[in-house]
């Protein structure tokens, strides 16, 4: 049989087991819940930036019509709301179901004053006061079109902003966080399901028939499909989401999901690639519960630092440290989709950072592969410096 | 009951035999130090085809550290161990069965699911690892039990499970590192019964034990090992009418009786007295003579000592 056969048996008994567990079953649900979650939160940003502002008319609304040309002229959606009698507009003004109040020549406010509707109002009184001077001087249509339309001024602006650079920015912390708890719990799952092996021994029943190599590998690419799995599920609902709920309206979201989706599970990947195989070295040592504590800082000490610079990249995606840590391996996974989010990464950098990180993942496989064949067989908890011993070029099989 | 047995279908038999039949496994110089100790000293035997030996040795001469060799699971620092003549690889492995010292199964994994994955590992087919799980669960009567998880089990069925996962795949060769230990006198029966029809099938057979009536009643051969070197191998009839001492037993006045003379040791598992070991330069004339000048004997026999004779002695030689 093929080691290709053997990595394939070992991963799919990893998968098959644990995409059965519990702890999965509920991780999924926190998750599914987590989105569920942010449909109203998305559908109520959608609400804030439609929401119409309600002009009050008291009586039959005379400038109805010059209500909605001037908004439209200016680029605001409004809605005439006929009012009966002036106290109860002020009421529904109060009840903030009026943004103003118009009570023939006097314009109503409740605290301040709307610079946006007020020019709809002044636009709209002023189109019908020319209105009605048109037809006091009995102008024709030619005449009173010159008057009305006049030339007007083209706009330039300078420095347009960004292209929503810093809603991405914002969404690529979201994304972090993601990845982030992504890598650590399918790490977690790792470091568990080996500290299992050992514990119940069963490890010397496999080893017997699969090179430790082998058995390792398998299980990090079992649990990493899950993990993928998990991702995938998260990201699919949220673009499913997306679809839902109109993102379009929302400035900046509408392009987001598909690319983000794409970078989260490109450095999933990598920084599940590296980590990975320190869990289960971490797990090789320890054989109960109580310990776990005691190795898993080993990983954490990589990415926890990375993790934090990315959340400081979120705000200033341009500086050196970020720069060199979204290149440097150990904290690329989780600094370099942020930065990226930005739009101002370089290529090259960008390819060096995964060049770097593979590079990366097949040393520490090395290294924690021996710490892992050096403590697999031991029956108790075991030091890194005597797995390192125990399993010197010469044991390696 | 709908399992392949109680349905009169048996797809899987073990009586199914290789085609060859002459494999050996060969201990060659093997020599492994773990610092200063010496777990195993150019310890050289052979475990042929077909035959059942037994591997004696107190506790820590070795035999757990030559077991892990055969499966790489510990490195010879000199020695091979070798199959065929050659030394053991991989692909030789997959058809070796093994039964660590320390059992070990996956806690929450279903029987079947267990016993396909480890048949998966020693090479078989989906279609065979299935077919094979079924057979070995209702061999040991665990088929109603195949849905169960290994945690769920008593400790005689996990010992039975354990015994399936180093079978399924019907291996060539079997190592089993104290199969007897905590098993009932019927557990002890159906061990000893599956290993004479593995063997009776070509498998060959290495296992370790420290009961060592139970080893003389079923092996043909035994290894003894003491401090990582071999004090004693070969066939336990030889070694026992080769061995130039005598184990006899005598009464006397209704008492068990011993000689005067330093020449002998009592005899192992001797609790009532009466039972010695003494070197054949002394007649079982002069015993008897010196028997009858004590007293009226009424019993008097001898014969060629007990495994457990020859044990102790290699092993005090030492």
């Amino acid at each position: 049989m093929s080691s290709l056969q053997n990595i394939f048996l070992v991963a799919r008994r990893d998968f098959d087991q644990r995409i059965r567990s519990r702890v999965f079953l509920v991780s999924m649900v926190i998750m599914a819940m987590l989105i569920l979650g942010l449909g109203p939160l998305l559908a109520s940003q959608i609400d804030a930036s439609n929401t119409a502002d309600a002009i009050g008319v008291i009586g039959q609304p005379p400038y109805a019509a010059e209500l909605e040309g001037s908004a439209g002229a200016l680029g605001i959606h409004i809605k005439v709301v006929s009012v009966p009698t002036r106290s109860e507009g002020e009421t529904m003004l109060a009840d903030g179901d009026l943004d103003v109040l118009l009570d023939g020549d006097v314009t109503i406010w409740q605290r301040s004053i709307s610079p946006y509707v007020n020019a709809v109002v002044i636009g709209a009184v002023q189109a019908a006061a020319q209105q009605e001077a048109i037809s006091t001087l009995g102008l024709t249509n030619e005449e009173a079109m010159s008057l009305l339309a006049p030339t007007l001024p083209e706009n330039v602006v300078l420095e347009p902003p960004e292209d929503d650079a810093a809603t991405r920015q914002g969404l690529a912390y979201l994304g972090v966080v993601v990845l982030f708890m992504a890598v650590v719990l399918s790490g977690q799952f790792v470091l568990l399901g080996v500290m299992e092996e050992k514990s119940s021994r069963v490890a010397e029943v496999v080893l017997a028939r699969v090179r430790p190599m082998q058995l390792l590998t398998g299980k990090v690419i079992g649990i990493g499909t899950l993990g993928l799995l998990q991702l995938s599920v998260l990201g699919g609902s949220l673009f499913a989401l997306t679809k839902v709920v109109d993102v379009e309206a929302i400035p900046g979201l509408g392009t987001w999901t598909g690319q983000m989706i794409g970078s989260l599970i490109l450095w999933f990947l990598l920084g599940y690639a590296m980590y990975s195989v320190l869990f289960a070295a971490a797990g090789s040592l320890v054989t109960r519960q109580e310990d776990v504590q005691s190795v898993s800082w080993i990983p954490m000490l990589g990415l926890l630092p990375g993790y934090f610079i990315a959340l400081i990249a979120s705000e200033d995606p341009d500086s050196t440290l970020t720069t060199i840590a979204s290149i440097f391996p150990i904290s690329a996974p989780m600094v370099m989709p942020v930065r990226a989010a930005g739009g101002n990464v370089p290529g090259w950098q960008y390819a060096l950072a995964i060049g770097l990180c593979i590079v990366t993942a097949y040393l520490l496989m090395r290294l924690a592969g021996r710490i892992y064949r050096g403590s697999m067989l031991r029956t108790s908890k075991t030091k890194i410096r005597d797995a390192w011993r125990a399993a010197g070029p010469k044991q390696s099989r | 009951m709908n399992s392949p047995v109680e349905s009169g279908f048996v797809p899987y038999r073990v009586t199914s035999s290789f085609d060859t039949v002459d494999f050996m496994l060969s201990f060659v110089g093997l020599t492994k130090r773990y610092g200063d100790v010496v777990a195993l000293d150019q310890a050289t035997f052979e475990s042929p085809a077909g035959r059942i030996v037994g591997f004696l040795g107190p506790n820590g001469a070795g035999k757990t550290t030559a077991m892990r060799c055969v499966f790489g699971l510990a490195q010879p620092d000199e020695g091979t161990v070798t199959w065929d003549g050659r030394p053991v690889d991989e692909a030789d492995r997959l058809t070796f069965g093994y039964m660590p010292e320390e059992r070990g199964m996956y806690p929450k994994m279903r029987l079947s699911n267990q016993l396909v994955y480890f048949g998966r590992l020693a090479g078989l087919s989906a279609s065979d690892a299935n077919e094979q799980s079924g057979y070995w669960l209702s061999r040991f009567g665990l088929a109603d039990r195949a849905g169960s998880k290994v945690d769920d089990l008593s400790h005689g069925n996990q010992q039975r499970m354990q015994l399936a996962v180093a079978v399924v795949g019907h291996p060539k060769l079997l190592i089993l590192d104290d199969p007897f230990a905590g098993l009932d006198p019927l557990g002890v029966e159906t061990m000893a019964d599956l290993l004479a029809e593995l063997a009776g099938s070509g498998t060959g057979i290495l296992f370790s034990s420290h009961q060592l009536d139970l080893v003389e009643d079923i092996c043909e051969d035994v290894v003894i090992i003491n401090k990582g070197r071999v004090v004693l191998a070969g066939n336990v009839e030889a070694l026992r009418s080769q061995s130039d001492h005598v184990r006899v037993e005598v009464t006397v006045d209704g008492q068990p009786w011993t000689p005067e003379s330093p020449e002998y040791v009592p005899a192992s598992r001797s609790v009532r007295g009466g039972n010695f070991i003494i070197g054949n330069h002394v007649t079982m004339e002069q015993v008897k003579a010196e028997a009858e000048r004590s007293g009226s004997v009424s019993r008097f026999s001898y014969g060629p000592p007990h495994l457990s004779d020859l044990f102790r002695s290699a092993v005090n030689h030492e």
